[in-house]
């Protein structure tokens, strides 16, 4: 019924071309962005902010290393094994695996999830920077067994209920650079100078994220508080989102 | 077939019928597939050309753009790079030196000076042991905004610091042993009086060199500063003296002479305005972590993993410190992927 329902003279591999324009689009529109920025004197990045860049082959080593990531999403069980990953323009990401009919284990497809890294952030527990993947698109391919009957449309919708689940359960690409949120010195307390054990609290955020030219570039603004007594809590609060 | 049963049959066909049709209706609604303004294929093919064309236009336009900005001289050809500005690392270098320099303290204690002696006139009238106990000095640090130079792979700073306040308390303790000749001069005396004083505020310029080194997690900033001896003035405070003096007034009568031979006052004040020289173990400053570095451990599905990390050598330009760092993966067989096609 799906298949006859969805069936349309004017389907022609929607989902891959919508896919391509939204990862076109982001990317262009990054770039927009960016070559607006300097073009008009502004630096990349803020000057006064740290800068961290990482490599896209390295950020794709870490989100390799969280796979397979596998999920179930309705009736379907997706597995992802395998990630590409682009900075240029925009920090895109590709996830590549199977999907799988959970009671039909013959109804099979290839599923290739497009998506950018998103939501740069400072885990305040690890001080670490990590990311999200947002998930723009989702294709559905080389489908097996009476999958491959089903229309381009009902396809289009099965993989728009797969990426809307899936979206929230993606790992988080953890990125190896640790932004401190504060500086303590200890207590110093024989011989003739003495000194209290300090801590200066540091406001640390994300400011700005650049994917240029291979790499990423993330901004860290760090902002120092007050001194204070290690044993006294920090009077400011360190913020890691933006 | 009766009659009855093929006009049921042919009614339950139509009602399949119009469901089947209606369902269809309301999946095509759903999905919007006869919606007006559908996008075609053709619609996105041209939008894709269109943004394909503008992104090429604008990689060429960045690359030419990136590579002209200063900032970025001196960054090293690493996976991991860390860019901490000189105007960040000079903001926090300064926080912290004056941050840290008003939590130090220097402290005296127990520092004693002895004199003794014997009063003659004529014959032997006795003998004094005047003892000055500086029980504690206290004076607190301050330091002034440091100057820091960055560039050459190296960073000097200046700074003044100076001895800003504290106080002290020392402790006059006298005893005149007189030798009584017929009652005619001066009796056996004790006396103990304490007495307190303030710290003369005084600066001293600091010149060095910032050393800085990179570890595998971290960039590690060590003073490099020549000893420093400072000297800690106090100044007596004139009621602790007068109080002290008022004593010893007491006990002039007959001991007046004796007094003025042996200048209890004057020995107190010589002792306590002569200072104190303490040197500062500038050697002994800790070095300091500038908060931001490569993490050697990486979370992988809850388990921490171990990293393979190589640190590079640090660059540090007129614009930044570089830290530059080579970070492996080895989990599974991530490198044996190959990367998608550009």
């Amino acid at each position: 019924m799906l298949a006859i329902a969805g069936c349309d003279r004017a389907y022609d591999g929607g989902g891959d071309l919508r896919a391509q324009r939204v990862v076109l689009e982001r990317e262009v529109e990054g770039l927009r962005a960016m070559v607006g920025r300097l073009e008009r004197g502004e630096p990349m990045l803020p000057p006064n902010d740290v800068a961290v860049g990482v490599d896209e082959a390295l950020v794709r080593e870490l989100i390799v290393a969280q796979l397979p990531f596998a999920t179930d999403v309705d009736r379907f069980h997706v597995q992802l094994t395998g990630a590409d990953v682009q900075f240029r323009g925009s920090p895109t990401v590709q996830l590549q695996g199977r999907l799988q009919v959970r009671d039909q284990p013959d109804l099979t497809a290839a599923v290739t999830l497009f998506g950018a890294l998103d939501d740069v952030r400072i885990d305040h527990a690890s001080s670490t920077l990590e990311a999200a993947v947002a998930a723009d698109h989702l294709t559905i391919a080389e489908a097996t067994g009476f999958a491959q009957y089903l229309s381009g449309a009902t396809i289009d919708e099965v993989a728009r209920l797969v990426r809307l689940e899936i979206s929230t359960k993606l790992p988080t690409v953890r990125i190896p650079v640790k932004v401190q949120q504060a500086i303590a010195f200890p207590a110093v307390t024989d011989g003739p100078v003495r000194m209290n054990g300090a801590r200066m609290p540091l406001a640390v955020a994300v400011s700005q994220v650049v994917a240029a030219r291979g790499r990423l570039w993330v901004s860290v603004s760090v902002t120092p508080g007050a001194f204070a007594p290690l044993d006294r809590p920090p009077s400011t609060t360190a913020g890691g989102r933006r | 077939m009766t009659r009855a049963r093929i006009l049921v049959a042919t009614a339950v066909v139509m009602a399949l019928a119009v469901a089947v049709v209606a369902g269809i209706a309301l999946y095509r609604r759903t999905l919007g597939l006869d919606r007006r303004g559908r996008e075609t294929p053709e619609m996105i093919r041209q939008q894709i050309v269109a943004l394909d064309t503008e992104r090429t236009a604008l990689r060429a336009r960045l690359e030419d753009l990136v590579t002209r900005d200063p900032r970025l001289d001196g960054m090293p050809d690493t996976p991991v790079r860390v860019a901490v500005p000189t105007t960040l690392a000079r903001h926090l270098v300064q926080r912290v030196i004056a941050g840290v320099a008003d939590q130090v303290t220097l402290e005296l204690r127990n520092i004693r000076v002895r004199r003794t002696g014997t009063v003659r006139r004529v014959v032997t009238l006795g003998t004094y042991d005047l003892k000055v106990s500086v029980d504690r000095v206290v004076a607190r640090l301050r330091a002034g905004t440091p100057r820091l130079t960055f560039g050459s792979n190296r960073v000097a700073v200046a700074l003044p610091l100076t001895v800003a306040s504290g106080t002290g308390s020392a402790t006059v303790d006298f005893t005149w042993d007189g030798r009584t000749i017929g009652g005619a001069v001066c009796g056996d005396m004790h006396i103990t009086q304490p007495v307190t004083g303030s710290v003369v505020p005084r600066t001293y310029p600091l010149s060095g060199a910032l050393d800085l080194t990179a570890t595998d997690a971290s960039i590690l900033v060590r003073p490099r500063l020549p000893r420093l001896r400072v000297h800690v003035d106090v100044t007596p405070a004139p009621e602790s003296l007068a109080a002290a003096q008022k004593i010893l007034d007491d006990k002039r009568g007959l001991c007046g002479f004796v007094l003025d031979r042996v200048d209890v006052m004057g020995a107190v004040n010589r002792l306590i305005k002569r200072g104190f020289d303490v040197r500062v173990p500038t050697e002994k400053v800790k070095a300091m972590a500038l908060p931001v570095g490569v993490e050697p451990t990486l979370l992988v599905r809850g388990e921490p993993v171990a990293l393979g990390i190589r640190v590079g050598d640090l660059a540090i330009t007129e614009h930044a410190i570089w830290l530059g760092a080579h970070v492996t993966v080895a989990i599974g067989n991530v490198a044996s992927r190959a990367p998608m096609p550009r």
